[in-house]
């Protein structure tokens, strides 16, 4: 719809006015803006060896460039915004569509045409069906230049209703895949709801979209991640993911595949790279211009650190590994803003580069004036002395050379001539294609990858060719079955005996093949269809088949469950029937569940999630059962009745469900030598309401050790007779000693407020101090009524100085920030501060004005020692790894720090440090649970099932909620970290340490190297009973099984080195002084682990319980999959101080595939 | 030569009503609410705040304009505003509101949002999204539809229920019949309900597929484009018992006698130079017309000259060309599609769309995370620009409030020589 352009002027003469009065920015320290000279910036570029750089295209050829993508002429097209991150009140958007030309082959765009404009932040291109596609905020338009004046004259909307929550996020990355669909990604605050003429498909939340153009035919891929920005198919077919602001590197996708942040999710799938940059845009690396030994890796952009990463790829099971290698191009030019990758026609790979030295999305002002809104550049990276690619002219050819075109090894090329066969219609092209198909050649290695190229075609034209189809199903490479089952997938009703087919590939030799089986099976929508599926339990599992299998059985939930009743076997052995039954969340299948584990069918490995399900699901019956099962024995499955109470336990916690046959016979354990038994047992008689044996509580909690005096209070407080009650509070009195009347006064807590916080004040009056009272405070703080009945109990009342204290740091550390202005707050903290309870003075202020902070600024970026600043960081006082990972090694509650410095501005840095509610990344959102019983839940979310959510709370463990004792669920504002961290730091400490946060992910020491680097270690601290026993074993000693020993986290530095200085010493004799260390390997695939050590000398290392034996370099040893610990001893005579580094390589014979086990 | 002056008012003549009672429904019994029964025909009052919530048939007409012109052009002396609230997807529960923050749960939202545009009159367009669950749905659908009408009531607005509209195609024809089948199932439902609580219903799916079988009004087989839009209107007056807008005036040149369905008066007349130049005061303004232009006879305006001599005859509007017919054409009578009141149909559209558009902005702002959202703690200033777009919606309003009243324009017929 046209305009009136004179009537617009107007409304915007008068809007200006507006928003001089609505606009407040902050105005920052501008000095960091780099020069926009494109020649400048093009010297602060490195490039690996071997590699060259050039300007492709410079604004005003292209500005802000988001994503860009190729046609079939060679011509890039590329989306813009200057109106991003927010349009201003009044402003009339007019965002471009730009084509950029190299006519003369230079290898510089020569030629800018403005395709189309007047568009809305938009975020996506794809050339293709006559025109262009473009994600313009709430809708995609497919526009057409109908005149051939090379602009737009037509605009058509195909579809709309996706989110516009948060620009940063709108629908992106526009891809077609090597069948002609088109797929599209959206992030994690888009919620769309689309209407099709198939119905109304919804998205909420990250994932991608699935669309055939023709038909509107809209699928959901994908779900999940939170910035899913990158989106690429490798020569096979198969589907890679990055994610901006997810840290796991590569990840693997397949229909259905669902990762971190989908809403409801009840299971997710990994990344392949834990601890990895975070990345903007995907590509896979063909063609032959490039290295051969580039072939099908990966190329990403971690944009925050100014720097392109490459992956190589290898197959692992089902899926796929990959690993990080050196990078492709780095910067120091915070402006570098890598967003979007592509290998062009030349075979060269293209850059956008944003351009922009602000980064944030909700952190920073939208009118930032720092904020770049009319730079951008195209970069081009070639490979010296390697031929460029001289692409053949598509357009102009016909479709016998067309289909020739698809034997190329550029992907780029093969893509664009399929979309040009789609264009000239399945009548020109069958016949033509069959032709081409039968004079293909057998024995050339790319025969049946050429089949499946005319496989694709076939699906493009939407014309089924089953022969070719059956051709492909059985041939030789494993990958191209696998593709062939993949479009088996979509033709399933199309083909008459999709089942057969399915049947013989959910058996094929490959896991990738029995992956995509399973995965079509689902769309049969069958009972044989499922058992037909879980025939792939008989061969060797890995995540993703166990993963895809579940969601398939799920989905086919009421079809197998209809026949299993008809029928106890028709799922095949007690293996695929416990797998079914497990997966699926019915109380019917704990009925089955439970039978079967009677008798003793439940393989080892499933045990866990049976006793889950039946724990979440079972019937009084099913609970019966199990607790007969526990007290008698079992002599099928050892070491069981722990878990088993345990399921119990969690049937009374999350459903309040108990067994109602011979209960009493639960007293017998209560002093079992086991303690997880014999704990079970006390909570049980809690649950269950024995007020018979609240006597046997009393007993325990007088005598018990702690965890058992917790248990046996916690069990009075949670039955229902007054008696017990009693009990409990009779415990509280001064007749018992101080620490049995605490825990007491904090069960009390939970069934009458009032009267513990009448209680408390006494006790604490008579503390001794070394008794920990913080859990106390926790149990008040944690309900909203018990801080105000604290508060009021100690108003006016005098407690110990040091209480006081305790309770008012418990408050800092414990209280979401946007609590403390609370009255019941405000209340109980003057209430410790009448008693002295302060915190420590401010050594660092923490209130800090916008002019304070530009004066640290200045004073950071002059005086600042960021390697001091980083033993600071390291300090264990201020828990920073407690929270933070850098490299995925450390605590994960809070977001990794390991491109920091190049993504946040200095003065944000310390913004987020003083008051960490400013900025909240994704990802990240405070959830709150207000439970039924009044208690308060906060903390990160982890997962959410049907019937319990679970969330990392500040301690960064997972607890499980139960949804039936859920009252409110929601998100809240702020973070779980404390302010005033650093308040007990001075001036230069704080200086030092923001020094260091603002370099980390910059080139050289505080970057995080490309290399397999053990950073997670956890070292021994000792006791003396561990130092007797190697004074008798010797050093072998901490190695054998149940040596208790005391443990803590250590992690290497951003470098990889591990500080020997800061590692506990453990002093078997004055001459014989070691630390010990071990770390954990993940071994996905069998083979030798090549361990390259810095020093072995005065080091001894063990895998398990197996010494090593280490040369100069460190050793190799032959390891078997799964999760190994490798334990070294440091002979501190030899090393006082000093780096450790360990480096993972390559074996050179049979290496294995490995991960290195992170986070906290 | 002698000019003779006759000045005939002829005044409304003729009234054409062409009311189609079938698609008004006006039920009598089980009156429930406060709400006082409809006067027929229905009319909008100085001061009313009409509102449009419901699923992409309202949000898609924010593109094009027309129901929204119809109601405004329709009493172009009263000031009636408009807030269009309709969302893609959406369900009477709200569900295409969800958000990943929660409170406001999506049935929040939708209440919250209809409540904050201060409705007295509220339309209601589901069930087209609804329609998918079949038959099975219904009573959950029903039930959903009366809690949020129960909602309006409680506001103090009226409600106007609307039918879903037809799928028009889809890949293949089995399904469109199952489809449509649903989406005439759910259209009774709503007139069930429209009838139980004394409502008035506007079915517009019958009237929409009996158009769709020789007009192209969707471009891909669900949303209705320029053109199903513009039909909407017209179906939308007639089902809300409003006149139709199209007007004839009949002027025998020899005779000097206008026959006329609106108020004309004949300027001046020569029968010999083949001249004559009347006044045609529009009641209202013309729908603008879609660019596809239109396949079958709707709001037509036909001019009607007769004993002009032979010859090519040329009209202008206010004194700018408009078209040229012969005298025979001329005698048989001539649509008239162009001219000022078109113009300043097209201006009124405009203005309607932009002030759309910003409330669009507005109540479903991007980055709403940050602004209002969740998040807000770190945009929340950012609000301000948008309460200051009210400012400029009310600026606007003011605008349309400038150009919805008809003039009277003067139409000139001349020989072309």
């Amino acid at each position: 719809m046209i305009v009136n352009k004179k009537f617009f002027r107007r409304i915007f003469l008068f809007s200006n006015f507006l928003l001089i009065t609505s606009t407040v920015f902050a105005q920052n320290d501008l000095q960091d803006i780099p020069d926009p000279d494109p020649q400048s910036q093009l010297e602060m570029l490195q490039v690996a060896d071997g590699f060259e750089v050039s300007l492709f295209a410079a604004d005003p050829m292209v500005v802000k460039p988001i994503q860009m993508n190729w046609d079939a002429e060679g011509r890039l097209w590329v989306v813009s915004s200057t109106v991003y991150p927010h349009l201003k009140t009044g402003e009339e958007a007019n965002d471009k569509i730009y084509v950029l030309e190299d006519t003369n082959g230079d290898g510089t765009a020569d030629k800018s045409t403005v395709f189309a404009e007047g568009l809305l932040t938009p975020t996506g291109i794809l050339p293709g069906d006559g025109g262009v596609y473009v994600a313009n905020s709430t809708e995609i338009l497919h526009f057409t230049d109908t005149d051939g004046d090379g602009k737009a004259d037509q605009r058509r909307r195909v579809l709309s209703g996706f989110g516009t929550g948060d620009t940063h996020h709108l629908i992106h990355t526009f891809r077609w895949g090597p069948e002609g669909l088109f797929y599209f990604n959206q992030s994690i605050y888009i919620y769309s709801h689309v209407e099709t003429p198939w119905g109304v498909k919804r998205l909420e939340g990250g994932g991608v979209w699935q669309l055939r153009p023709k038909t509107l035919e809209l699928d959901v891929y994908a779900k999940g991640l939170i910035n899913p920005w990158g989106l690429q198919f490798n020569r096979w077919g198969q589907s890679f993911l990055t994610d901006g602001a997810g840290n796991e590197g590569i990840n693997y996708a397949f229909p259905g595949a669902t990762f971190v942040t989908a809403p409801g999710a009840q299971r997710i799938i990994r990344g392949l790279n834990p601890g990895q940059p975070k990345h903007s845009g995907l590509e896979v690396i063909s063609g032959r211009h490039l290295p051969e030994s580039w072939a099908g890796g990966f190329i990403t952009n971690d944009f925050r650190a100014n720097r392109i990463n490459r992956f190589t790829v290898e197959e692992q099971g089902s899926g796929y590994a990959t690993k990080q290698v050196e990078d492709l191009l780095w910067t120091d030019n915070v402006a570098f803003r890598p967003v979007d990758i592509s290998i062009g026609p030349d075979g060269a790979i293209y850059v956008a580069d944003w351009y922009n030295p602000i980064i944030q999305h909700g952190e920073v002002d939208f009118h930032d004036p720092r904020r770049d809104q009319q730079h951008g550049r195209i970069w081009r990276i070639v490979a010296k002395n390697r031929p460029l690619v001289k692409a053949p002219k598509l357009v102009e050819a016909n479709i016998e050379e067309l289909l020739d075109a698809l034997k190329m090894p550029e992907d780029w090329t093969r893509l664009q001539a399929k979309q040009l066969l789609k264009q000239r219609g399945s009548d020109a092209v069958i016949q033509a294609l069959q032709e081409w198909i039968g004079d293909l050649d057998e024995e050339n290695p790319d025969y049946e990858h050429h089949l499946l190229e005319a496989l694709w075609v076939n699906q493009s034209l939407d014309v089924v060719d089953e022969s070719l189809l059956f051709g492909l199903l059985s041939a030789d490479n494993h990958n191209a079955r696998a593709a062939a089952v993949r479009t088996l997938y979509h033709w399933y009703d199309r083909i008459d005996d999709s089942l057969t087919l399915l049947q013989d590939a959910a058996t094929d030799n490959h896991p990738r093949v029995r992956l995509e089986a399973v995965i079509a099976l689902r769309k049969l929508q069958t009972a044989e269809a499922a058992s037909t599926a879980l025939a792939v339990l008989d061969h060797q599992m890995d995540e993703f088949l166990d993963f895809a299998l579940w969601q398939t059985i799920r989905e086919l939930e009421p079809l197998w469950m209809a026949s299993l009743k008809a029928d106890p076997e028709f799922l095949g052995n007690s293996k695929k029937t416990v797998f079914a039954l497990k997966s699926v969340s019915n109380p019917d299948a704990v009925g089955h569940l439970v039978q079967l584990y009677q008798k003793g069918e439940v393989p080892e490995e499933y045990r866990n999630d049976v006793l889950n399900s039946i724990a979440k699901w079972g019937n009084t019956g099913d609970l019966n059962t199990l607790l007969d099962l526990a007290v008698e024995g079992n002599s099928i499955y050892n070491n069981s009745r722990a878990a088993e109470l345990g399921a119990l336990q969690e049937a009374a916690r999350q459903r309040g469900l108990k067994p109602d046959q011979g209960l009493s016979r639960i007293a017998g354990f209560v002093e079992n030598d086991e303690e997880a038994v014999a704990l079970s047992a006390v909570r049980l008689i809690g649950y269950w309401n024995m007020g018979e044996l609240n006597g046997r509580l009393v007993t325990l909690a007088r005598n018990g050790d702690k965890s058992m005096k917790k248990a046996a209070l916690g069990a009075l407080a949670s039955m229902e007779d007054s008696k017990s009650h009693q009990l409990l509070i009779d415990m509280t009195s001064g007749n018992y000693p101080p620490e049995l009347r605490l825990l007491a006064i904090t069960e009390l807590v939970s069934l009458n407020v009032s009267k513990a916080a009448g209680l408390t004040v006494e006790v604490l009056q008579n503390l001794p101090e070394q008794v920990d009272a913080s859990g106390l405070f926790s149990a008040f703080l944690s309900r909203k009524e018990g801080t105000r009945a604290l508060a009021e109990e100690i108003s006016g009342k005098k407690i110990p100085e040091s209480m006081a204290m305790l309770g008012r740091k418990t408050m800092q550390q414990q209280l979401p920030w946007y609590r403390h202005k609370d009255e019941d707050v405000i209340l109980l903290k003057q209430a410790f501060e009448a008693s002295g309870g302060n915190l420590p003075p401010e050594r660092m202020p923490q209130q800090l004005s916008d002019q304070e902070i530009n004066n640290l600024t200045q004073e950071i970026k002059t005086t600042a020692d960021p390697e001091l600043g980083e033993v600071i960081y390291r300090k264990t006082s201020l828990n920073c790894q407690t929270c933070h990972a850098i490299g995925g090694a450390g605590g994960l509650i809070g977001p990794d720090l390991s491109s920091l410095g190049t993504s946040s501005p200095m003065d944000d840095i310390i913004r987020s440090i003083v008051d960490p509610n400013e900025s909240i990344k994704e990802g990240y959102e405070l959830q709150r649970i207000n439970k039924k019983d009044g208690s308060v839940v906060m903390g990160y979310p982890v997962r959410e099932g049907a019937s319990e959510v679970v969330l990392r709370n500040v301690a960064g463990q997972e607890v499980s909620i139960p949804k039936s004792q859920i009252d409110v669920h929601e998100n809240v504002p702020g973070s779980l970290m404390p302010p005033g961290l650093t308040a007990s730091l001075d001036r230069e400490e704080f200086i030092n340490l923001v020094g260091y946060l603002s370099r980390i992910g910059e080139s050289g020491k505080f970057r995080v190297p490309n290399a397999q680097l053990v950073r997670r270690w956890s070292a021994l601290t000792g006791n003396e009973e561990l130092i007797s026993k190697i004074r008798e074993d010797g050093i072998d000693h901490i190695v054998k099984e149940n040596t208790k020993m005391g443990i803590q986290p250590a992690y290497s530095k951003v470098s990889g080195d591990l500080p020997i200085e800061e590692l506990p010493i453990i002093e078997v004799n004055p001459n014989q002084r070691y630390s010990f260390v071990n770390f954990e390997i993940e071994v996905l695939s069998t083979g030798n682990v090549d361990l390259s050590f810095n020093t072995t000398e005065g080091i001894t290392a063990w895998s398990g319980q197996k010494p090593l034996d280490l040369t100069d370099e460190g050793t190799v040893v032959d390891l078997p999959q799964g999760v190994h610990q490798i334990t070294l001893a440091i002979d501190r005579a030899v090393h006082e101080e000093g780096p450790l580094n360990i480096q993972i390589q390559d074996a050179e014979t049979s290496p294995a595939q490995t991960r290195l086990v992170m986070g906290k | 030569m002698k000019k003779i002056r006759v000045s005939i008012t002829l005044g409304f003549i003729l009234l054409l009503f062409n009311v189609f009672t079938n698609s008004v429904a006006i039920a009598k019994s089980g009156a429930k609410g406060i709400i006082e029964k409809y006067p027929a025909p229905f009319e909008l009052k100085n001061g009313d705040r009409v509102v449009f919530i419901g699923n992409s048939l309202f949000e898609n007409d924010q593109q094009y304009g027309y129901l929204e012109f119809a109601l405004t052009s329709r009493w172009p002396d009263r000031d009636i505003t408009f807030r269009n609230l309709g969302w893609s997807g959406d369900t009477v529960f709200g569900e295409a509101r969800s958000y990943f923050t929660n409170p406001p749960s999506a049935y929040e939202l939708l209440v919250e949002q209809l409540t904050n545009a201060r409705p007295t009159i509220v339309f209601v367009a589901y069930g087209g999204n609804e329609a998918v669950e079949g038959e099975a749905g219904v009573p959950r659908f029903s039930q959903g539809l009366n809690q949020l009408l129960d909602k309006i009531e409680e506001l103090g607005a009226r409600t106007i229920l609307f039918s879903p509209i037809p799928q028009m195609s889809t890949g293949n024809p089995e399904n469109l019949s199952i489809r449509n089948k649903n989406l005439e199932l759910y259209s009774s439902a709503i007139a069930n309900t429209a009838s139980e609580r004394d409502l008035l219903f506007v079915d517009i799916f019958k009237p929409l597929q009996e158009i769709s079988k020789n007009s192209n009004l969707s471009d891909e087989g669900v949303h209705l484009n320029e053109t199903g839009y513009y039909y909407l209107a017209s179906i939308m007056e007639e089902g809300l018992g409003l006149s139709p807008r199209n007007w004839s005036v009949n002027i025998n040149v020899s005779e000097l006698i206008a026959e006329a369905t609106i108020p004309t008066k004949i300027l001046n007349s020569d029968v010999d130079e083949g001249h004559i130049k009347f006044t045609v005061h529009d009641e209202f303004l013309p729908l603008p017309l879609p660019v596809h232009g239109l396949d079958r006879s709707e709001n037509v305006r036909e001019l009607k000259i007769r004993g002009l001599k032979r010859g090519y005859y040329s009209l202008t509007v206010d004194g700018a060309q408009v078209l040229t017919a012969t005298a025979k054409k001329w005698s048989e009578g001539v649509e008239i599609k162009q001219g000022t009141p078109f113009t300043q149909s097209s201006q009124l559209r405009n203005r309607i769309l932009k002030k759309n558009e910003l409330f669009f902005h507005q109540y479903r702002p991007l980055n709403r995370t940050y602004i209002i959202g969740f998040r807000s703690y770190e945009q929340g200033r950012h609000l301000k620009g948008l309460e200051d777009l009210d400012i400029i919606i009310g600026w606007l309003e003011g605008q349309i409030g400038g150009v919805r009243m008809p003039k009277s324009n003067i139409y000139q017929l001349t020989p072309l020589k």
